[in-house]
């Protein structure tokens, strides 16, 4: 280790002129100074080359038998030099690497952007009651946690974004678009039916009692006139009772016929990488009615290679004959269309029933069963 | 420097690994002696080193020089003719 921090610092080549350098290398070899090159280049002169370090010991060693010049120094020396003596210089740079290092770890912007209606200092505030704010060490802060306390804490975000771009929180707001609801807006029929109460609190009423409406028409627009007869613009407000009608339809076949798998079937293969695939195994059948089951496996688990091994099961369908009686199904029949009509009304309580029927109409081997239900209800919905 | 002579040294029972001198001739170009005492003669043609047991190794040749010495090992190149052990 220490050699290799000897050739880091560098080498200093040296020339030496004397007598008997035999004995000057036995003496320095010795005093354990370690030679990198020794070559004679004539009978008094000598070039040898050792590390840098050694030069002083070398020097304290020659006395005045020998005389020394110094041929060259390698660049390795130079850097050497140049860096381990510049202390301020290495001061400084350790100084700076620190001061990076401590300053990308922290908070020095947040940025926020998307937002029209919402104020940023807002955002801002919210943040920083989070504890998150300039100087703030990033390794803290939770972008998941944040994204999901500005949803809670401000109603007109739709949704939100928080990442961190080296020192700076980027957070980026879709506001929610106004839907209209707090516009005036009047009152639409949901039900075909007829007028049987009207109790209006606010608007102008379009019906009245007896009145045909079918579904859509408006029944109190968002209008008034106050007393000097100027037309206003009002939130409609009413109770309004329809008699209406609602159907429940099902339609059986005593001939119906059914599609089964019949055992038979064929599989393709294909390999895919990224979207391209390519064909492994096809085995071609011709099926009138068929189904397919479709699996798909990796084959890396961990998707290192993105190969994707893509298997289509072709089932063959055959159809059958199934012959059931009407009169065995038609009580679970009527049952299910009654279902069918009390399901349109989208509530079940409360409902003031007038009258309830069902037919049945044969067309062949098909029977067409019919619900209609008679009731009176609240009809309307703001639009 | 790697010391690969007590690698070899250490498959052979015969031979202890402090059995005293050691060189190795590499190609004609190089030689690595290791175990000597002190350089007797030390010129471009001819290189001798004082052994333990009153031996002397030699090594002739031309353009010789020395490289990589400390007060173990040392490495001969050169265009190397002869080495003899005398003594």
């Amino acid at each position: 280790m220490i050699k290799v921090i000897n050739r880091v610092k560098g080498f200093i080549t040296l020339e030496i002129e004397g007598l008997n350098i035999e004995r000057f290398l036995n003496k320095i070899i010795r005093h354990k100074i370690h030679i990198v090159s020794c070559k004679r280049i004539s009978l008094t002169l000598s070039e040898i080359t050792i590390f840098d370090t050694d030069k002083t010991k070398l020097f304290s060693l020659l006395k005045n038998d020998y005389n020394v010049s110094v041929g060259s120094i390698s660049n390795g020396n130079k850097i050497y030099k140049f860096l381990f003596k510049r202390y301020g210089f290495i001061i400084g740079l350790i100084f700076s690497i620190v001061c990076f290092t401590f300053l990308c770890g922290k908070v020095w912007k947040i940025d926020i952007e998307g937002n029209e209606l919402i104020k940023s200092n807002e955002i801002i505030t919210i943040l920083n009651n989070a504890g998150v704010k300039n100087g703030s060490r990033l390794e803290e802060i939770d972008t998941d946690y944040l994204e999901g306390l500005l949803l809670e804490k401000n109603d007109k975000i739709s949704l939100v974004s928080v990442i961190k771009i080296g020192s700076t929180i980027k957070v980026n707001i879709k506001e929610k678009v106004d839907d209209g609801t707090d516009k005036i807006t009047s009152i639409i029929s949901d039900f075909d039916g007829i007028i049987n109460n009207i109790e209006l609190i606010q608007g102008t009423c379009l019906v009245k009692c007896g009145d045909i409406v079918k579904k859509g028409d408006i029944l109190v627009d968002s209008y008034t006139f106050d007393g000097d007869n100027n037309k206003i613009q009002v939130q409609a407000k009413a109770k309004i009772y329809a008699t209406i009608w609602v159907k429940g339809e099902i339609v059986f076949d005593e001939n119906e016929t059914r599609l089964v798998r019949s055992g038979r079937y064929f599989t393709k293969s294909n390999l895919n990488m990224f979207g391209l695939n390519m064909p492994l195994k096809r085995d071609e059948e011709k099926y009138n009615y068929y189904e397919i089951e479709k699996f798909s496996k990796n084959i890396c688990k961990n998707t290192l290679i993105p190969f994707t091994i893509i298997k289509e099961k072709i089932y063959e369908l055959v159809e059958i004959e199934d012959n059931k009686s009407f009169e065995d199904e038609k009580e679970l029949l009527i049952k299910k269309s009654i279902y069918l009509a009390y399901d349109k009304l989208n509530a079940v309580d409360n409902l003031d029933i007038i009258s309830e029927q069902t037919d049945i109409i044969q067309v062949g081997s098909k029977y067409y069963v019919t619900t209609y239900v008679k009731l009176i209800k609240q009809i309307g919905v703001d639009k | 420097m790697l010391n690969f002579f007590n690698e070899i040294l250490s498959n052979n029972e015969l031979l202890s690994s402090n059995i005293g001198y050691k060189y190795l001739n590499i190609a004609g170009r190089m030689i690595y002696v290791m175990g000597y005492k002190d350089i007797l003669v030390f010129s471009n043609e001819i290189m001798s080193f004082k052994l333990h047991g009153k031996k002397v190794l030699s090594v002739k040749g031309v353009d010789l020089s020395l490289k990589e010495m400390d007060g173990q090992i040392a490495m001969i190149c050169g265009l190397i003719s002869i080495v003899e052990v005398i003594g």
